[in-house]
């Protein structure tokens, strides 16, 4: 641990860097034991990945010794369920899901939007920090741009459309979200499926020549009924970037 | 008012390339500066020099300091610092660029390290900041006396759990600094609470002061620029009044300036939720305040936040904001709570939902932050006067105990601009 932290170039816990001796050491091993850590992080990553638990995302940082990162929980069940391919139906069915909801949250139909979610819905975008690889990959729960249910999204929707004096929504800002990259896996609960897809939201506003800029990935719970009507039942926006390039307040994803 | 509104009129203050003085963007009798301050390069350059770089900085709390080696990076003005607890337990304040090349030694904001490894050459210096070593020193220095090649420290000083800092070398305190601040600081935090997460950062469109010369007395804009918190119907009407101007009344704050730029909002006990009634007797009474001290030019605290329990008892929280100056346009807002240590898991959740939702609405102030740079951008526009005229009397409400200066309601511009007054001065000193 302490070579490979003195490869990323903070020592961890040992004392004052003994900077004599130390740095003999051949260099060849520190790379054996450089890559012998990183492949059994990704063995780690990738077993977790197939067992269903979404991604490394999710995981808990490797070095607990360190000031550990509070792991975002998303709620998300632990789904050890196969991944769906894009010719199942149910696919079909999420996708249309998620292009429709993007779709109205474009067209400033925000109250139809709401009809999209369950009543239970959790929302959250964890913030995110800039850490060394050894302590995860900097999101942490414990503090949210977004941390919302269905009450307080349904107040931010109605300032979004029926309020005169929000002044960050009227005139409309220019949104476009892209939505890609989806995986579906079933969950152990008959008829939620995890969804993971990509976003790319670009907002413009008043006659401004560029965009502002926000790209994540989300983790969906959705709820299928019977008749294939799906519904968000928890969304975990996890974003690229620790200090939003922008205001992004009151910009659904 | 006490001060003497004549005691910076001599001053000319710096000269800028097209022969501008900044004299010249401020009016002293009027009250007035041209909106060319917000958006100049050149004057933002010179902020940095004379303002950021000499400014006690509230940068992080104790309790993200807890063991030693562990480190949290954050901004005095532009420049990245670490801030560390040594082995000898003390918090110190480093410049976050290495003494020998100039290679960032923690490219991580927080975590936990013994000592600080330049990537670039090898240099390594333990949480002083002194050197400890270097790659094949023999071969390279020979017999070298490592403690002339010290990381740049800060100054430090711990303040109601709060880490202050600064660059500044002419041995001002932080107590100078603060004013009467301090004494609401005082009030408002401490060092036993502990984060109730990591900060929140996201940058803005905007001039750093707009943000805080609002947040120097500002009482007036809630009215308009937060209409939409009485229309969503979370701030009711008082009952008779109606319409907007009971908004303004319902937000019945104390605020208590001073001549260091400061300024404390004292709001009464229950905001932002509660209605209140200026017909009871304790309308401006002290019990029970939360205060909002702004510290000039980059630190907001804010406490305390008092959270009854389902049990009835309470707990108490605070928040360490800053604005990050990222040039003349832009900076990045910074937002940081902190709670009582025994808080229960489910009140930390409701308290984290609590903090979202409210963003929902301080999206406001944001536009103005942004409108002002749209408008200071033509040549006409920047020649465009901020006016801060409207003058009020300093009413110091029966049995207050706090220091300052102090505006009770309806509270007029003189808190702002003692915080335009200190900008000119820290300005102009720089130039003498």
């Amino acid at each position: 641990m302490a070579l490979l932290a003195s490869l990323v170039h903070v020592n961890v816990g040992r004392g004052p860097l003994g900077v004599g001796g130390k740095w003999r050491v051949p260099v060849i091993i520190r790379w054996l034991r450089l890559n012998r850590k990183a492949s059994t992080a990704m063995t780690t990553m990738h077993t977790a990945t197939k067992a269903g638990t979404q991604t490394g995302t999710l995981m808990p940082p490797a070095d607990t010794t360190t000031k550990a990162a509070s792991p975002v929980r998303t709620g998300t069940p632990k789904t050890g369920g196969a991944r769906l391919k894009a010719s199942d139906p149910i696919y079909g069915d999420i996708l249309d899901f998620l292009i429709d909801e993007a779709a109205l949250l474009d067209d400033d139909r925000h109250v139809e939007w709401l009809d999209c979610l369950t009543d239970d819905v959790v929302y959250k975008m964890p913030v995110r920090k800039t850490v060394y690889r050894r302590n995860g990959d900097g999101f942490d729960g414990r503090n949210s741009h977004w941390d919302d249910n269905r009450q307080s999204l349904g107040l931010r929707v109605k300032r979004s459309v029926d309020l005169p004096s929000a002044f960050d929504r009227d005139p409309a800002p220019h949104i476009r979200r892209m939505v890609t990259n989806l995986i579906v896996r079933k969950t152990e609960t008959p008829g939620e499926y995890a969804a993971m897809s990509y976003m790319l939201l670009l907002r413009n506003r008043f006659d401004a020549p560029t965009y502002d800029i926000l790209s994540a990935k989300r983790e969906d719970l959705i709820r299928r009924g019977g008749d294939g009507t799906c519904k968000l039942a928890r969304r975990l926006i996890l974003v690229d970037q620790t200090a939003l390039g922008a205001v992004f307040i009151n910009v659904f994803m | 008012m006490t001060l003497k509104r004549d005691s910076l009129a001599g001053r000319t203050g710096p000269v800028l390339r097209d022969g501008t003085t900044l004299r010249d963007l401020i009016d002293l009798d009027r009250r007035e500066v041209a909106m060319r301050v917000l958006a100049d390069p050149e004057l933002y350059r010179l902020e940095l020099r004379h303002i950021f770089a000499r400014a006690w900085v509230g940068l992080a709390h104790v309790s993200e300091l807890a063991n030693v080696g562990d480190f949290v990076v954050r901004h005095i003005g532009e420049d990245r610092v670490i801030v560390t607890r040594t082995f000898g337990g003390e918090i110190s304040v480093l410049l976050n660029v290495c003494a020998h090349r100039g290679f960032e030694l923690c490219a991580a904001e927080e975590g936990n390290a013994a000592s600080f490894k330049c990537p670039y050459h090898g240099w390594a210096f333990d949480g002083s900041g002194n050197l400890l070593g270097a790659p094949l020193e023999k071969e390279m220095y020979g017999d070298w006396d490592k403690s002339q090649y010290s990381l740049r420290r800060a100054r430090v000083e711990v303040r109601a759990g709060i880490v202050f800092a600064t660059f500044d070398t002419s041995g001002r305190t932080l107590d100078d600094w603060l004013g009467s601040a301090g004494w609401y600081i005082d009030r408002a935090s401490n060092e036993d609470r502990v984060p109730l997460g990591p900060p929140m950062r996201f940058h803005v469109n905007g001039n750093w002061k707009t943000f805080m010369d609002q947040g120097a007395g500002d009482n007036y804009h809630p009215l308009t620029l937060h209409r939409s918190l009485h229309e969503v119907g979370l701030l009711e009407d008082l009952p008779g009044t109606g319409g907007s101007r009971s908004t303004f009344r319902s937000w019945n704050h104390v605020i208590v300036g001073n001549p260091e730029g400061n300024a404390t909002f004292a709001f009464p006990p229950g905001f932002p939720t509660a209605v209140f009634d200026e017909n009871a007797e304790d309308f401006l009474a002290f019990e029970g305040r939360l205060f909002a001290s702004s510290v000039f030019p980059q630190t907001v605290i804010w406490g305390p936040y008092v959270y009854p329990l389902p049990d009835g008892t309470k707990t108490t929280g605070s928040a360490l904001w800053q604005v990050e100056p990222k040039g003349p346009d832009m900076f990045v807002m910074f937002l940081q709570n902190f709670i009582d240590p025994d808080t229960p898991e489910p009140v930390r959740e409701f308290l984290r939902q609590q903090l979202s939702a409210q963003q929902a609405f301080v999206a406001d102030d944001y536009e103005a932050n942004l409108s002002l740079q749209r408008s200071a951008r033509g040549e006409v526009g920047r020649q465009q006067p901020l006016r801060y005229f409207a003058q009020g009397e300093t009413t110091k409400p029966k049995g207050w105990p706090g220091p300052g200066i102090i505006f009770s309601p309806p509270q007029k511009d003189d808190g702002q601009w003692l915080f335009w007054r200190r900008w000119f001065t820290l300005m102009s000193d720089g130039a003498r």
